[in-house]
């Protein structure tokens, strides 16, 4: 090494600073989090049950979890579906609730929650887990008043941490950007629909479709979905 | 004798799931890590953002953990990965601070001679493309030319070409700072 690059090198080692204690513990905590996290997906991977798309989710129906999530609403509309090609073993048999016309389709796209997720997935559990530690994204809080026939309050929407929840995907850098913002503008639009000039919600809707990216959690698809209740609920 | 394991074995270990072993390789190079953040960002801040990046995804990059692989090598490629990531980011939303072009204005120095050390540095730095600025940030960190080659995905001759382009900035700083 030249005497720039000692010089250099010299004052890096001086300027680079010791980590912050508490964030060290807490960052390392994360990993662990994250660690138990994608492990567990993967034990269950390994022992999710085979058979047709039918079987599996005849038994996520009956399952305790799956019972607390699923609306009487959402029964019906899948309770159609199986009507329309019957499974060999229809096991449903939930009593029959009203839908609103409007968000019927709404909820039948809601229909299946992450517990569904059988794919080769444990990244993105990982990254899922991480979003809920590491980011106090409001999307939750969105994803919550849309599902409630609303449009949420401009102070449940957080831009940035919209964008962070959804951006982080190293193997798709390109897409992850656009899909990004496409998120931002879906944001926007949210906290101030005369915010985007002509980008109204079809034309974030189209972007964020294009740009999907691989998707194997499905939180990008829904992600859309979410943008299709928010119009559908600003007109 | 206390036996003391392998970073090699600890990585391959927690790669099969063992917690404790992903724990304590972390612990390990966690220190190493933050130090490599902050010469990749140039700020405390984004590197503290930077390492908890990688903190959340490292039990999923540890898939592409190859065995008996240098661990460092390794993990400092997932950090390269996630800072281009992160800078990716910055150049659409254009909401984050600079790097090591804000540098100056973030810390706060405690004397003059420190200020002027730190203002030759961040002007150093500033000078220098990213791509620049990765490698020395591998070279600073005492890897060979070869290694930052294999962090980066490039070949050790343009390691090389990268830090005569890197010499040549710092020599013309250099010149610069005796005409005035």
């Amino acid at each position: 090494m030249n005497d720039d690059l000692n010089k250099l090198k010299s004052l890096m080692d001086d300027a680079t600073p010791k980590p912050d204690h508490v964030r060290r513990t807490a960052h390392i905590a994360l990993a662990q989090d994250s660690f138990a996290v994608f492990h567990q997906a993967r034990n269950a991977k390994e022992a999710a049950p085979t058979g047709t798309i039918w079987q599996r989710a005849s038994a996520w129906l009956q399952s305790g979890p799956a019972k607390g999530l699923v609306t009487a609403s959402v029964l019906v509309v899948a309770a159609s579906l199986f009507l329309e090609t019957p499974p060999s073993t229809n096991q449903l048999s939930a009593p029959v609730e009203s839908v609103e016309p409007a968000q019927e389709g709404l909820v039948a796209e809601f229909a299946a929650p992450a517990q569904m997720i059988t794919a080769d997935d444990a990244p993105v559990a990982a990254r899922m887990a991480a979003r809920s530690v590491a980011v106090q994204t409001s999307y939750d809080a969105i994803r919550a008043a849309l599902l409630q026939g609303k449009l949420p309050s401009q102070s449940d929407v957080q831009i940035a941490e919209m964008v962070n929840a959804f951006a982080y995907d190293s193997d798709t850098p390109e897409i992850d950007a656009n899909f990004a913002e496409a998120i931002e503008s879906f944001g926007i639009l949210l906290r101030d629909p005369q915010a985007v000039g002509d980008k109204g919600y079809d034309d974030v809707i189209a972007r964020a479709q294009a740009n999907l990216g691989p998707d194997i959690s499905g939180q990008r698809a829904e992600a859309v979905m979410l943008m299709r209740l928010a119009k559908d609920l600003s007109q | 004798m206390r036996m003391i394991t392998s970073d090699e074995d600890l990585a391959e270990a927690a790669a099969a799931g063992d917690g404790a072993a992903f724990a304590s390789l972390l612990d390990r190079h966690y220190d190493r890590l933050f130090a490599f953040c902050f010469r990749l960002t140039g700020t405390r801040s984004e590197a503290e953002d930077l390492t908890q990046d990688i903190c959340a995804a490292l039990p999923a990059k540890l898939g592409s953990y190859q065995k008996r692989a240098k661990v460092t090598t390794w993990l400092y490629r997932v950090a390269v990965n996630a800072a281009h990531d992160r800078r990716r980011k910055r150049a659409t939303y254009a909401k984050a601070t600079n790097g090591w072009g804000d540098w100056e204005i973030q810390r706060t120095a405690t004397n003059n001679d420190m200020s002027e050390k730190l203002d030759w540095l961040t002007v150093a730095m500033s000078q220098l493309s990213q791509d620049l600025r990765d490698t020395l940030a591998l070279v600073l960190d005492d890897m060979t030319h070869a290694q930052a080659g294999e962090v980066l995905g490039v070949s050790e001759g343009t390691i090389s070409w990268r830090m005569s382009e890197a010499k040549k900035a710092l020599r013309a700083l250099k010149e610069q700072e005796g005409k005035t």
